[in-house]
């Protein structure tokens, strides 16, 4: 039972970090059609910036702050700066971003060196809760608890305010947004940096989850994230938090119990929602 | 008539001057002796790859770049710690570059795919770490310096259950060759002192979370997990966090639990892992004292288990040189190489006729105050018999 337990807990906080880092990518994909391949390193990014000043200033909250603040700003010089002349050109873009992609993590090379940065945790968070013979880590069940919050807050946004509306009708029909008056552009930026922000966040804040924060996880971290939009369905925080939650709970559950599949089982996933729900588990039919 | 006479001459002049240009510029290559080094600057292994970096250029450095009187000339590459990418290199370096020799690189995958070539360009690689059986067996051109994976780990197997008193262990390793192999050894050692492994798990490549591998571990008398570069990094906290009591003793460290600037990284983590390395800055072998100050005074910070590789490593290969000089035939640096028998700062370095290092595992337990004090050692070689590699423990 306690083995459960702790599995069950284990894939919510993976998942929840998941869902922060597909959530800003799904926001994209849906309203702008933009596939934004360094949306990974603008996690990597947050991770090494917030560490970065949470380790100088010796305040987890700043360095939060700052995860956030980074990843905005990446989002920003890669919406205005490059990727606002390619609407409409998605392989561009994608090439693009890919390049942006492995200027980044050089640059990071280069700033912060090639060796891994361990996470930090505060100190109110830093124990751990006994579950039967296991212990588990407080902070992991906080990162449930802020990312189920987060996922309220952001559907509220998305579902009963105006700047909702706009953005859901940009997504559904951009030329009668525009028709009816609605200048998209600032909304679209608005979106692309909050989605780089949420990045930003997920970096460091899922850095004690994931174990620091390295140069590698920029790539991982994006087709992670396609993948949460691909299971979950795209445009939606519903379609986010289902995938992701579902790919983090598969995963660490076929680790535990079928060890010999955990390399597949993302792709399974993908292959499944592929075949039988093209949209994504709730995606538009 | 006039103007072709110009040309005519203009072109007489050039055919005589022609064999000097020619004999000069095979005089400046003679001078001149090529060193390719391809290593894993970027990707997965980047941290022990930028270390082993370090060394070899300390170790050329301190040789003044001569080597028989001649210049040394050290061209290093980033195979990126992809095999693709270090295959490009290869290629660049032999064809292009014209290196006599390569150093590194660390990665075993990237390894396997140098070989054939490098069999065929006749161009030796000097490994810095250790590699699998099957480039030992089929390989005539690849040195495997540290020897092969399951020979370097067997001395710590014979360590947990002979000094440690340990009986049963568990294990996890990253699903690849690296992670197989050394795991392997670790095995077979401690299952030839009488001890039990009652369970084997591999975790995937990408893997940052080690709660599911954690939770199914069997208890026994000690966990014996390989980590090496980034999974250390996640797998030590969370080994941690979710309680895992049982003492650790790691096979090989992953170029990470004795390397001072992770050490400073994971702080109390690495705390009482025992674990067997290639090299420690905290060794008494002859010249380490020197090197080590070097290195500090150099880099403004103490060397890792792959510095004191690349520059063993460095140390091999220029031995081999000083007896061609620099000159002869393939065969012949190949024949130097073999035969060399010298004292680095990782302890003696010799070879088999395989081409397998007879290597000395150095074992490490991290004190309380987080330095790395040498607790055990054991000698290896390993030899063909019939088509597979046999491990003997020497000393």
């Amino acid at each position: 039972m306690d083995v459960l337990a702790v599995v069950i807990l284990g894939g919510l906080s993976y998942g929840v970090v998941l869902f922060l880092v597909g959530m800003g990518l799904s926001l994209v994909l849906g309203l702008m059609g933009i596939v934004n391949a360094a949306h990974g390193v603008l996690f990597m990014a947050g991770a090494y910036f917030g560490l970065a000043v949470a380790k100088q200033t010796g305040h987890f909250w700043l360095g939060l702050a700052a995860a956030m603040a980074i990843g905005a700003l990446a989002g920003l010089v890669i919406e205005r700066g490059l990727l606002r002349r390619l609407y409409n050109h998605q392989l561009e873009q994608i090439l693009v971003t890919f390049g942006f992609m492995y200027i980044v993590t050089n640059l990071h090379l280069w700033i912060y060196g090639p060796r891994p940065k361990s996470a930090l945790v505060p100190q109110a968070l830093a124990g751990s809760i006994l579950i039967g013979q296991f212990t588990f880590p407080v902070y992991r069940i906080a990162v449930i608890f802020a990312g189920g919050l987060l996922c309220l807050v952001l559907w509220y946004l998305q579902e009963k305010t105006k700047v909702g509306a706009i953005i859901r009708a940009g997504m559904d029909d951009p030329q009668m947004a525009r028709g009816l008056g609605i200048n998209l552009t600032p909304v679209n930026v608005g979106a692309f940096c909050l989605g780089a922000g949420l990045a930003g966040f997920a970096g460091f804040a899922g850095a004690p989850v994931l174990g620091g924060a390295n140069l590698a996880t920029g790539t991982e971290m994006f087709f992670t994230a396609i993948a949460v939009c691909i299971v979950g369905g795209v445009g939606s925080v519903q379609g986010a938090l289902a995938g992701a939650l579902l790919i983090g709970v598969a995963t660490i559950f076929v680790g535990a119990y079928l060890p010999d599949m955990a390399t597949y089982v993302t792709y399974m996933l993908m292959v499944i929602v592929l075949l039988f729900r093209p949209a994504g588990l709730l995606g538009a039919k | 008539m006039k103007g072709k006479m110009w040309v005519l001459c203009a072109v007489g002049i050039l055919a005589c001057l022609f064999p000097a240009i020619a004999s000069y510029s095979s005089a400046a290559e003679q001078k001149e002796i090529r060193v390719g080094a391809i290593l894993d600057l970027t990707g997965m292994l980047s941290p022990i790859g930028v270390d082993s970096q370090k060394g070899i250029m300390l170790a050329f450095e301190k040789a003044g770049y001569k080597i028989a009187g001649k210049t040394v000339k050290l061209i290093v590459e980033d195979g990126a710690s992809d095999p693709n990418t270090t295959m490009d290199k290869t290629r660049k370096l032999v064809e292009t570059n014209k290196v006599q020799l390569i150093i590194g690189p660390i990665h075993s995958g990237a390894c396997a795919v140098m070989a054939p070539y490098l069999d065929r360009v006749k161009v030796p690689q000097i490994g810095i770490s250790c590699n699998n059986d099957e480039l030992a067996l089929k390989h005539k051109w690849m040195f495997l310096t540290a020897g092969l994976l399951h020979q370097f780990t067997y001395p710590a197997g014979v360590y947990a259950c002979n000094k440690m008193g340990y009986k049963t262990a568990t294990t996890l390793a990253t699903d690849y060759v690296a992670g197989h192999d050394f795991t392997a050894g670790f095995v077979d050692g401690f299952q030839d002192k009488g001890g039990k492994v009652i369970q084997q798990q591999w975790f995937p490549e990408k893997t940052t979370d080690f709660t599911p591998y954690v939770v199914s571990l069997k208890k026994s008398d000690c966990f014996v997990p390989w980590l090496a570069g980034n999974f250390a990094f996640s797998g030590l906290r969370q080994f941690k966090e979710l309680g895992v009591k049982m003492p650790i003793i790691e096979p090989e460290d992953g170029g990470v639990t004795v390397s001072p600037p992770a050490i400073k990284e994971l702080g109390n983590l690495v705390k009482d892992i025992t674990t067997a390395a290639i090299y420690a800055y905290t060794l008494d072998t002859p010249g380490n004292k020197e090197f080590v100050q070097a290195y500090k005074d150099k880099y403004n910070v103490l060397p890792g288990p792959m510095s004191g590789g690349g520059y063993s490593s460095a140390q091999v290969a220029m031995a081999a040189l000083e007896k061609t000089r620099g000159q002869g035939k393939p065969e012949d640096l190949l024949e130097a190489i073999t035969n060399v028998s010298i004292m680095t700062v990782r302890g003696p370095i010799s070879y088999t006729k395989e081409h397998v290092g007879i290597s000395t595992t150095w074992i490490f337990k991290i004190d309380e105050n987080l330095v790395p004090q040498l607790v055990g050692q054991g000698r290896t070689r390993a030899d063909k018999v019939g088509d597979k590699m046999v491990v003997k423990l020497i000393e």
